[in-house]
């Protein structure tokens, strides 16, 4: 029974002695292997719509990279976009008082 | 006997010259409270949901007297904009997988309605500062001023404010990676904010003009309405309601961090991304910025109100181009018959003086020709329209507006008397023959007064004045 017992601990020792040590030319072989998958599963990956870290874009690589501040991030990100916006593109204007535009108006419609 | 008299009279009048054409003018009144009537009815016609006609209070399934028409009617409170739907997304991070659950988050408004807002509108004959109504369609304020041979007009439309629920979605899944035998699970919880939103008023204006134009073929007379310029809307305290994405991680090791930021930054791009989509739907030029900064909720109203004040310009066009007086081919029409009139009776006299030996053939012919001239010439008249009249400049009534809801004749009026008094001047001018002068001023006297006169006195004239043809 005490002897079962140490064959199952040598089989754990070996296995994990595999794993940890196996030469590097078997990892870079095994390395292409998994290349090969990790193809296919970029593939399958894009087929299913899922969005894989490693083929991100490099700017959107970094932001996720940023050790912390997201609200910083998106900050940056809104000031930009308004800045990107193009000038009275909004339509509308926001007031804390009603100007009042009707003189503006007749003038227009007198003029016209 | 009786053409004895006739001549008689006609002896008695002097004769007046003969040829050279004269102008004749005679002024007509438009008021305002007609105007702002014909308005009004218009708009209700148009539009009885909005000026609480054929609508019902506090029902569930309808907008309610004077509710904003915007947004799908939920309940008695509330009503939803629109949803915005998060598909199911999958991810792969460092060897984790999970899937982010569908979700749908629905963005509401209150159904309950914000009044009071200060506006700068200067009534006629009132100087009390104005409020907005919380109900929807009754703050139109129409100005009326008088142009060169045109009047021209401000309409502005106030919507009361309203707010948007605030409203929070929370959800959570499992991201796992398999290590040998054994797998690593991390929770990642996450909600998603709607903030909350509101405004106090919007205000948009737009001006117009109403013409007189004349139809090239007919040479009728009618009045044209042209819509000449809208401003931008005003929002008067606008509130924004952000939208944020929240994002936590559970079971957080240097994996985990990593795939909370990484799920952190999807999944607000999934939501952000699915919110630009929808909403963009329904409005032009939205951006990202728009939707974390709360603009999307302005945005999104203001491109209802436009087409509310789209809305607006058709009622308008009809009840100002019917609104205004003197309708000149009427005007036309009462004189040529007036003339037609005059004529028969007038040529059936002078044809007993002819009788009688007072005058020839000749001349009868000649003064049923100047007769026909007369008559033709009143469908050449000229209008000059919306003059100012000077007690109505003193009175204020081209710089002052009025409610257009104060103007409903259905409803008990709420304008100041002075609204009664005010009033545009039209001077219509024709060119007679000198002789008929008289004739044509008595006519032109008929129609301002409304009444039926013979101008006897004046016929008489022309038949003297036949007799010397």
């Amino acid at each position: 029974m005490k002897n079962l017992f140490y064959l199952f601990l040598a089989a754990v020792f070996i296995a994990g002695s595999y794993y940890i040590f196996t030469p590097s030319a078997d990892k870079s072989q095994r390395a292409e292997l998994s290349s090969q998958a990790e193809v296919a599963a970029n593939k399958e990956a894009e087929e299913s719509h899922e969005i894989d870290y490693e083929n991100l874009p490099a700017n959107e690589k970094a932001l996720l990279d940023r050790e912390d501040g997201q609200d910083e991030v998106r900050a940056a990100e809104m000031e930009y976009a308004i800045e990107q916006a193009p000038p009275n593109s909004d339509g509308f204007s926001i007031t804390t008082e009603f100007k009042d535009e009707s003189e503006d108006l007749m003038t227009q419609a007198l003029n016209f | 006997m009786r053409s004895l008299i006739l001549c008689s009279f006609i002896s008695a009048l002097s004769v007046p010259a003969l040829a050279a054409d004269v102008t004749i003018s005679t002024d007509m009144e438009s008021s305002f409270q007609g105007i702002h009537e014909s308005i009004a009815k218009g708009l209700y016609h148009e539009m009885p949901a909005l000026f609480s006609r054929s609508c019902e209070e506090g029902r569930a399934n309808i907008y309610s007297c004077g509710e904003i028409p915007v947004g799908k009617l939920d309940n008695e409170s509330d009503k939803n904009l629109f949803n915005i739907t998060i598909p199911a997304k999958s991810f792969n991070q460092k060897g984790f997988k999970g899937t982010f659950p569908a979700t749908n988050v629905k963005i509401f408004m209150s159904r309950k309605q914000i009044g009071g807002a200060s506006i700068p509108e200067k009534m006629i004959g009132d100087n009390s500062a104005i409020k907005t109504s919380s109900y929807m369609g009754r703050d139109i304020y129409v100005k009326l001023n008088s142009g060169n041979n045109k009047m021209v007009g401000v309409a502005c439309v106030y919507v009361p404010g309203a707010k948007t629920k605030i409203s929070t979605i929370k959800n959570s899944f499992v991201a796992k990676k398999k290590i040998v035998f054994l797998t690593s699970k991390i929770s990642i919880g996450t909600t998603i904010k709607v903030g909350e939103g509101s405004f106090d008023a919007i205000k948009t204006c737009m001006s117009f003009q109403v013409v007189p134009h004349t139809d090239a073929k007919t040479k009728a007379l009618s009045y044209k309405y042209t819509m000449i310029a809208q401003t931008k809307p005003q929002f008067l305290n606008l509130k924004r309601g952000p939208i944020k994405v929240e994002v936590t991680a559970k079971g957080a090791n240097w994996l985990g961090s990593i795939v909370n930021k990484f799920a952190n930054s999807i999944i607000t791009k999934q939501v952000k991304a699915e919110i630009l989509k929808q909403v963009s739907k329904q409005v032009d030029n939205i951006y990202e910025s728009d939707v974390l900064d709360g603009r999307w909720f302005a945005k999104y109203l203001n491109a209802k109100n436009l087409k509310l004040v789209d809305s607006l310009k058709e009622p308008l066009k009809k009840s100002l181009e019917k609104a205004y007086t003197p309708d000149t081919s009427a005007l036309v029409a009462s004189y040529q018959k007036a003339c037609e009139r005059v004529q028969k009776t007038s040529l059936a006299e002078f044809k007993k003086v002819v009788n009688a030996g007072g005058a020839t053939a000749a001349q009868m012919q000649k003064l049923t020709q100047k007769f026909d001239h007369f008559c033709g010439d009143f469908a050449s008249l000229k209008i000059s329209a919306f003059l100012k009249d000077s007690a109505s400049t003193a009175a204020g009534c081209y710089s002052g507006s009025v409610r257009a809801t104060d103007m409903d004749p259905l409803l008990r009026p709420r304008f100041k008397k002075t609204v009664f008094d005010c009033k545009f001047t039209h001077k219509v001018t024709v060119k007679v023959d000198s002789a008929f002068k008289g004739l044509g001023g008595c006519m032109m006297n008929q129609w301002k007064r409304n009444y039926s006169d013979s101008c006897r006195d004046e016929v008489i004239g022309i038949l003297k004045y036949g007799t010397q043809l």
